[in-house]
């Protein structure tokens, strides 16, 4: 089963629903959902997780960035059908806040109806770390720079334009 | 009739894909055999498969006998009482089930089936202290002998604890798939006292398996088997170890 | 069968009456019921009021929408339920085989098996019972059944009641509030060490479980208490909905652990509203264990209201034939520094089905607050069913949730494992079952621990009824 990544990025506010169909095709693929929540305002996030036959193996994976006055509410729903045989499902949901005032709600939710499955799920909400931030400018960074390789770090192999680094800038103190 | 431990016409596949090809083997009572090949010839496989592991499915004609008794059709436990037993290499963790419950569940299965077989301590408190005693003789902490088995233990201490549970099992035949790595000395010297014991003392057939130069030093085979891809290509005395150690498995 | 006639014969004849009125009445609860309740008895008028209060509420909330569907309570027939549950069964010989089978298998002496099985009223244990009264009011713990507390300590009682789970939280702490009867109330000193676990029938002239228990339990600073209530032998109950409330205050710097083993018998809806309060550098710690009924619905809460509160919740819960256990926790941060913890495991088997529902919720202010929750759950065959629908909110940044589920079956690996150690499959299947639960299971006592795990190898060898 080779490895396939795909990425969807999201910027915007306001409700989106993304739905995903593991089969044989596309067993096997990791889908990357980054989520730039930089703005005061809602951001609504709904994630349907379904695998459609035996034998596929899924992965999701949630990176959320959120600013200050920021609203965001990620509900993911993994659903294993009755009968389903060999099927490995993930769902990881992180977010990293980074403004005050800003509210975080996750909602990962698991049904299972077939038994010879493996499915997980994992949900985290912190920030960045001062001891992280200290360990990199003792090692010679300035404050801004050891906070935008812990961002990077985060966000993984996001390789982010000019523009979406400066709103993610804007939210750093 | 000489006891032993009879493999014949063995083939072995997962899934679509043949792991094992006619093999064909013999391990006497009293007798160590030493199992060698390199990465991938199936050297685990045939052992995780003579122990019964579902994960394999073995040719309905294949025999496997200990001391008659063709075993080939019998579940995992009771080829366990009919005196094998399978030293892992990497033993599975299995949280909040200790070592003292597994002993004790095995016992009670041996008295329901009327103790026909090895072994003859039945006491839950002997069996505590035997346990105990055994455990230090390995070099094992108690305290892990309280820990659901295998959990959070180094590579040393799963290996030692493979050891402490052969040494209670008491089996006619022991597969050993690499007890040495992770071992320091210590514990490598521990290993080779024991499996020499087993050998020359209660006359158990041992086939192992080992990569290291230490513990041959410590134990002398009485046969070398060789495998490569699958099947079994040589067969020899003690001196066949130096041999491949020199010229390595290329020419076989 | 003329149900009028069976039950009047195991009642006085005051309580006939009462009986007789409700009867022929034929509707639902009416205030003119709770008035009497209350009456019967001796109640303070405060307590009249707030049972006529929570009635109304009663009558103008509904079902909850989200969760186990409930439809199949039939409100109507619930003042049939007021008396109370256990003198309904009069005879020995009218308990299912099942439970009485199970009684042997496990080892419950007689005498016990009778309480249990709700056909006696009260334990018989005059010594045991002296004794730690004895040990009780040298300490100046009060121990006593709810009912007799709002009568002997009124202003004590006063002072707590219903202030941590509010009458019109849910229609079912609505129903509570307005019909209890039974149930403990507890008040342990500043800085007394209750070393012995208290459990419920130790109290005497206790109804033993009753339908609408209300427990309230107050630890005053730097206390220390373990309450346990229920048990693991299956309990037969006529009654099919049980409703219990239970508040616990836990002040500054005490430590409360309260533990329930449920094992109601597979036709009776459980649905528990569980709430503590925890104050500055308090420890509340709720274990739970579900074993039984057709359904249950608990999620015992902590408000983490001071600096540094703890809160915890261990539970595990096993869903056989026909049975529903949705279960989970709620923990809301409010101060600062506080830390909760949430360790639930749960086995599903022959189309059973276990559901996480948990919330955690840090409010913003809460400063250097931690929360972690970890759920496991087991599906042993193709018919059962395991869900997890948590809710991790945060408004703080400065704070950490943490948040993980995994659902499966048991390991092919770990099997064969124990079956290389000669233990046939099916022994080997509820050695792994019983290992998995056992980080709940160790947290509670060691008679019910054993009970626990007797009963789980039971169940896992085909079930008990």
């Amino acid at each position: 089963m080779k490895k396939q990544v795909k990425k969807i990025i999201i910027d915007k506010k306001g409700e989106k629903v993304f739905k995903f169909k593991f089969d044989q095709d596309n067993s096997g693929t990791e889908m990357v959902v980054i989520i730039l929540a930089l703005l005061p305002g809602n951001y609504r996030i709904m994630l349907k997780i379904d695998h459609d036959e035996s034998e596929t193996k899924g992965k999701i994976l949630v990176r959320a960035v959120v600013g200050k006055k920021a609203n965001l509410l990620v509900d993911g729903l993994i659903r294993i059908k009755k009968k389903l045989k060999g099927v490995d499902s993930s769902l990881e949901m992180r977010s990293l806040v980074l403004g005050e005032k800003a509210k975080v709600e996750m909602r990962p939710s698991l049904e299972v109806l077939a038994n010879e499955v493996r499915v997980a799920h994992q949900a985290t909400i912190t920030r960045l770390s001062e001891e992280q931030i200290f360990y990199l400018m003792s090692r010679g960074l300035e404050k801004k720079e050891a906070k935008r390789l812990l961002v990077r770090g985060f966000l993984g192999f996001f390789e982010e334009s000019d523009e979406e680094w400066r709103k993610i800038e804007t939210c750093l103190k | 009739m000489r006891m032993s431990f009879v493999v014949k016409d063995l083939e072995v596949k997962v899934g679509e894909k043949k792991i094992l090809k006619k093999v064909e083997m013999i391990i006497n009572r009293g007798e160590l055999v030493c199992l060698l090949g390199p990465n991938g010839s199936g050297k685990s496989s045939l052992m995780q498969s003579l122990m019964g592991n579902p994960i394999y499915q073995v040719n309905p004609e294949a025999k496997i006998k200990i001391d008659g008794v063709n075993v080939s059709s019998k579940s995992v436990d009771e080829r366990v009482n009919n005196g094998l037993f399978l030293v892992f290499q990497s033993p599975v963790v299995i949280p909040g089930v200790t070592i003292r419950e597994v002993i004790l569940a095995w016992q009670r299965e041996k008295k329901r089936l009327g103790d026909k077989f090895l072994g003859s301590k039945d006491d839950v408190w002997v069996w505590k202290k035997t346990i105990e005693e055994k455990a230090k003789r390995m070099g094992i902490n108690k305290e892990l002998l309280k820990r659901g088995l295998n959990e959070d233990f180094s590579g040393g201490e799963k290996k030692r604890m493979e050891l402490l549970q052969l040494t209670l099992y008491e089996p006619r035949y022991v597969l050993i798939d690499e007890i040495d790595s992770g071992l320091d000395i210590d514990g490598i010297v521990v290993a080779a006292k024991e499996i020499d014991r087993l050998v020359k003392k209660e006359k158990v057939g041992v086939m192992l398996v080992s990569h290291s130069q230490s513990l041959w030093r410590y134990l002398k085979p009485d046969r070398v088997l060789v495998m490569k891809e699958g099947s079994l290509v040589k067969e020899g005395g003690a001196e066949l170890i130096n041999e491949l150690q020199d010229k390595g498995y290329e020419q076989l | 069968m003329n149900y009028k006639t069976k039950v009047m014969n195991n009642y006085n004849l005051d309580e006939a009456k009462e009986f007789d009125y409700v009867y022929r009445s034929g509707r639902g609860l009416n205030r003119k019921l709770v008035e009497g309740l209350s009456e019967r008895k001796n109640e303070p008028k405060w307590m009249r009021e707030f049972r006529l209060k929570s009635l109304s509420f009663y009558e103008k909330m509904r079902l909850p929408k989200w969760g186990v569907d409930l439809s199949g309570i039939d409100f109507e027939k619930i003042y049939y339920y007021l008396q109370p549950v256990k003198k309904t069964e009069a005879s020995w010989e009218a308990v299912p085989r099942a439970i009485k089978d199970t009684f042997e298998k496990i080892g419950v002496p007689q005498a016990e098996r009778e309480i249990l099985a709700g056909v006696k009223g009260q334990f018989d244990s005059e010594v045991v019972y002296s004794s730690i009264k004895k040990m009780l009011s040298k300490k100046g713990v009060l121990f006593l059944s709810m009912d007799e507390a709002v009568v002997q300590y009124p202003d004590l009682v006063k002072e707590y009641w219903a202030k941590t789970v509010l009458p019109m939280d849910n229609k079912l702490a609505a129903l509570n509030s307005a019909v209890w009867s039974g149930g403990s109330f507890i008040y342990v000193p500043p800085r007394v060490d209750v070393k012995l676990p208290l459990q419920a029938y130790f109290r005497m002239n206790s109804e033993s479980a009753g339908q609408f228990e209300r427990t309230l339990i107050v630890a005053d600073e730097g206390s220390k208490l373990h309450y346990i209530e229920g048990c693991s032998a299956p309990v037969f109950s006529t009654a099919s909905l049980h409703a219990a409330v239970v508040e616990v205050v836990v002040k500054k710097g005490a430590k409360v652990q309260y533990t329930t083993v449920q094992n109601w018998y597979k036709n009776v809806y459980n649905l528990v509203t569980k709430r503590a309060v925890v104050a500055e550098e308090g420890q509340m710690r709720w274990v739970d264990g579900n074993l039984g009924s057709k359904i249950s619905m608990k999620y015992p809460a902590c408000i983490l209201r001071g600096r540094k509160a703890k809160g915890e919740m261990l539970s595990l819960s096993w869903a056989g034939a026909g049975q529903q256990q949705d279960t989970g926790a709620k923990m809301i941060h409010v101060a600062k520094e506080t830390s909760s913890q949430i360790i639930s495991r749960s086995v599903s088997r022959d189309g059973g089905r276990a559901s996480y529902r948990g919330l955690v919720k840090i409010n913003q202010g809460a400063v250097g607050a931690k929360a972690k929750v970890k759920c496991e759950a087991l599906i042993l065959d193709d018919l059962s069913r395991s869900d997890t629908y948590p809710t991790i909110v945060s408004l703080e940044e400065q704070s950490q949730v943490e948040h993980e589920a995994t659902v499966g079956r048991l390991g092919e690996d770990q099997l064969f494992y124990l079956m290389s150690r000669g233990i046939p499959l099916d022994e080997a299947e509820a050695m792994i079952v019983n290992g998995f639960l056992e980080p709940v299971i160790k947290e509670i006592p060691l008679e019910y621990a054993v009970e626990m795990n007797r009963l789980i190898n039971m169940e896992m060898e085909g079930g008990i009824g």
